[in-house]
């Protein structure tokens, strides 16, 4: 029997964009549990998508662009919980997002602290620049931005970096 | 020549977009002059390297995907579905309250009226009966004569 393009598209995507996908999301949420979580729902979103996929952007660029999203839905629905919980508790609220899973424990966990507080789109461009390597080009294709947006996101955001690693960086 | 802090302003915009790319003979030639600068490259480079982790292997995101294709994201563990659970919960409890507990009565079942032709199927019928024969067309003016009701022609 002839392979499912469908399913060959979809493990061909798991395979080559899946660990960089996982990876994005770690750095995005700072927390595994909820990293794989919206890897999970992109894969998902994507796989009823594929057949609708016209091939206009780059397979890479269009899965991590739901990533991203799924990532920024991940988290804006714990932020929503964890206030709910903590019935607006500041301190529970301005509380650092847990960064199990990283494998230093000292810059990268204090990095990954810095990230957290980043608003979405500064954190999108660090994380995809700094983490991933990616071109300017594609991050601007991922953000649907210009070239110049992501290079003004990402300057305001390694200033808050500095700010937050002090003389560190 | 020192070139002045609006240019210099300007080159740490290009170095925190450059990250830990390679610079142009540019971006090198002012480096090689402007410690300041030179300076926030370590950093840059420095916060590039705290950001740079190996990449996971490809068995889990593969495991991943698979449970999302096969089980439609229900495999997922329990906190993501704390939400739709709820709202699920709460419009279940909405719609209790107000159609109450009472079982749904039996859709009532309506008697089968029977077609026209299957009404009558076996009935002798009585239209011969009422046609009169040709021959005693004549007698039923006399039958009927005017003034009964009955229409003459």
């Amino acid at each position: 029997m002839a392979p499912n393009p469908r399913e060959t598209a979809f493990e061909d995507l798991a395979r080559e964009v899946g660990p960089m996908a996982l990876a994005i999301a770690r750095r995005m949420l700072g927390n595994e549990e909820h990293a794989r979580d919206a890897v999970q729902e992109a894969f998902l979103n994507a796989y009823r998508a594929l057949p609708g996929f016209r091939g206009e952007a780059q397979m890479r660029t269009w899965f991590i662009r739901i990533v991203i999203n799924c990532c920024r839905r991940q988290r804006g629905l714990w932020m929503k919980l964890n206030r709910l919980l903590s019935y607006g508790d500041p301190a529970v609220e301005n509380a650092p997002a847990p960064y199990a899973g990283l494998p230093d424990p000292g810059l990268a966990a204090r990095i990954q602290a810095g990230v957290d507080r980043l608003p979405h789109r500064q954190r999108t461009a660090f994380v995809l620049r700094y983490g991933e390597e990616l071109s300017l080009e594609e991050i601007s294709a991922i953000m649907e931005c210009p070239v110049q947006t992501v290079k003004s996101n990402l300057f305001k955001a390694v200033e808050k970096m500095r700010l937050h690693l002090g003389p560190e960086v | 020549m020192r070139e002045s802090s609006t240019d210099c302003r300007r080159i740490e915009r290009e170095l925190a977009a450059l990250a830990g790319a390679q610079p142009d003979e540019a971006l090198e030639r002012h480096l090689a002059a402007c410690p300041g600068c030179r300076d926030y490259r370590a950093r840059i480079l420095h916060l590039s390297a705290g950001m740079r982790r190996e990449l996971p292997g490809p068995a889990l995101a593969l495991a991943l995907a698979r449970a999302a294709r096969d089980g439609g994201g229900l495999s997922r563990r329990g906190t993501p579905l704390l939400w739709p659970l709820f709202s699920a919960s709460l419009t279940a409890a909405v719609l209790i309250l107000h159609f109450g507990l009472a079982p749904t009565p039996a859709p009532r079942q309506e008697p089968q009226v029977p077609s026209g032709a299957e009404a009558h199927r076996g009935l002798p019928s009585v239209e011969p009966e009422l046609a009169l024969p040709e021959a005693l067309a004549p007698y039923e003016r006399l039958a009927f004569p005017t003034g009964t009701g009955r229409d003459p022609s």
